[in-house]
């Protein structure tokens, strides 16, 4: 069966979870009250729906590199599943957060692209698993595909922490919490923010989750059933 | 006593596999001549060449022949041989062995084409000793991560293929690391920001060797 990313009983409880605080995030992401600042103005909302994107992408990735190396350890393929899944939607919160970042950046630092450490870590990242859904993609054999993967997606794992934690710090960032540009803590003097910020983070990785694990047993599904039109 | 007989086979190995690449003479003849080609035809469209533009190059060609290279450890091996490898050498010694091996081919085609820039291009490193650390620290960092992804799609449906798309947003935080690094030694200013890139420098190098040690056994398998 399926390796379930939690106990099947909390399934319901987790989905509802995920709609109630995703649908709390928006409407006080859109209408509560946010501290005025210039420049950022309206535009300190994408605190609601950027940020979540990173934490929730960071989240998949690291299910996806537990997953796999919990297949390296025990082959089961299931495992091998749930680790493309996340990485699948790992990917798509990645690039959700860089659209986000990229919309906000055109109206705070005036230009879509400006080469800033972080957009240019977070562009390598996901070059780094749209490589690993490449590598999938080109053998035949689905053990050893399985386990290339598997390795792959551990050494990814790891060679994106120090792309986007610590040669940030190196150089000079516009990004807000870099080269002592005030970061969030800065912004929610009465920690309002904070209120909507922390359930939108748990809203998204929750729907993360609901949506990696469906694709995990669409596929399930379909790696064992026969091919329509197959001769046998 | 077992560590002396452990030394002993391990040195054995390298010693084995230095031979083997230096017997096979045109392969490396082969990536000097890769070098000698893309330096020469950059002295054709890069001129006056800048420092800065120099530099870009110089890592931009070393990368490319360090791909070229290290593929041929896997990739252009023939299948008996391989087998043969598979069954008498333990993934780990393996994996130490090509990592050393690579290395030291690396060292002598980093220094080749930093002497064929400075014949046709000029030479603007100041720092020459600190330019020598740069070269010595990102060689073990290109063939590291190569070896691993070269292992990785041997098997594949397009391994020759699969190894750049694989290998560059892997080796992206180490070169920009050595860029870094070898820009201190081309401006030959103090060596304040010095120990705080080549102490990265050293820590990548050492999580990668880590990460080859816990991962090659299973490329190993078959």
């Amino acid at each position: 069966m399926n390796a379930p990313l939690a106990p099947k009983s909390l399934h319901p409880a987790i989905k509802w979870m995920a709609v109630l605080l995703l649908f709390y995030s928006f409407l006080m992401g859109w209408l509560g009250d946010v501290p005025r600042k210039v420049i950022l103005n309206e535009s300190v909302r994408n605190l609601y729906f950027h940020v979540p994107m990173w934490f929730g992408m960071l989240l998949m990735l690291l299910g996806s590199a537990v997953y796999s190396v919990r297949y390296l350890l025990f082959q089961q393929s299931t495992d091998d599943t749930q680790a493309q899944s996340l990485g699948l939607v790992g990917l798509l919160f990645g690039f959700l957060g860089l659209v986000t970042g990229m919309v906000w950046a055109q109206f705070t630092w005036g230009a879509w692209w400006s080469g800033d450490p972080k957009q240019n870590a977070s562009a390598v990242g996901l070059l780094l698993y749209l490589a690993y859904m490449v590598l999938r993609s080109s053998f035949e054999d689905a053990q050893r595909r399985a386990r290339m993967a598997a390795v792959y997606n551990v050494l990814a794992f790891f060679c994106l922490i120090p792309l986007l934690f610590i040669l940030p710090r190196l150089t000079d960032s516009l990004h807000p919490g870099n080269g002592g540009n005030p970061g969030f803590s800065a912004y929610d003097l009465d920690g309002r923010m904070r209120w909507v910020f922390y359930p939108a983070v748990l809203g998204w990785t929750l729907t993360g989750w609901w949506m990696a694990n469906l694709w995990a047993r669409y596929r399930t599904l379909t790696n064992r059933a026969p091919l329509p039109l197959s001769k046998s | 006593m077992k560590q002396a007989a452990f030394l002993r086979r391990a040195l054995a190995l390298l010693g084995h596999d230095v031979r083997r690449e230096t017997r096979q003479a045109q392969a490396l003849a082969g990536s000097l001549l890769y070098l000698v080609a893309g330096v020469f035809a950059a002295q054709l469209l890069l001129r006056p060449v800048g420092p800065a533009a120099w530099l870009t190059f110089y890592w931009l060609l070393v990368l490319f022949v360090s791909i070229y290279t290290v593929s041929r450890s896997f990739l252009g091996q023939s299948r008996g041989l391989h087998l043969y490898y598979r069954v008498s050498v333990p993934g780990v010694a393996w994996w130490l062995t090509k990592v050393m091996t690579g290395t030291l081919m690396l060292w002598v085609l980093m220094g080749f084409c930093a002497l064929l820039m400075a014949l046709w291009m000029g030479y603007p490193i100041q720092d020459t000793g600190l330019f020598v650390l740069t070269l010595l620290l990102g060689a073990p960092m290109l063939v590291t991560v190569l070896t691993l992804v070269s292992a990785m799609s041997q098997g594949a449906s397009q391994p020759a293929q699969l190894m750049p798309v694989l290998g560059f947003p892997l080796l992206v935080p180490g070169l920009l690391l050595v860029h870094r690094l070898s820009k201190l030694a081309l401006d030959g200013l103090s060596w304040d920001l010095v120990w705080t890139y080549a102490g990265a420098m050293v820590g990548l190098n050492l999580m990668l060797l880590a990460l080859g040690v816990l991962l090659f056994p299973f490329l190993w398998r078959d």
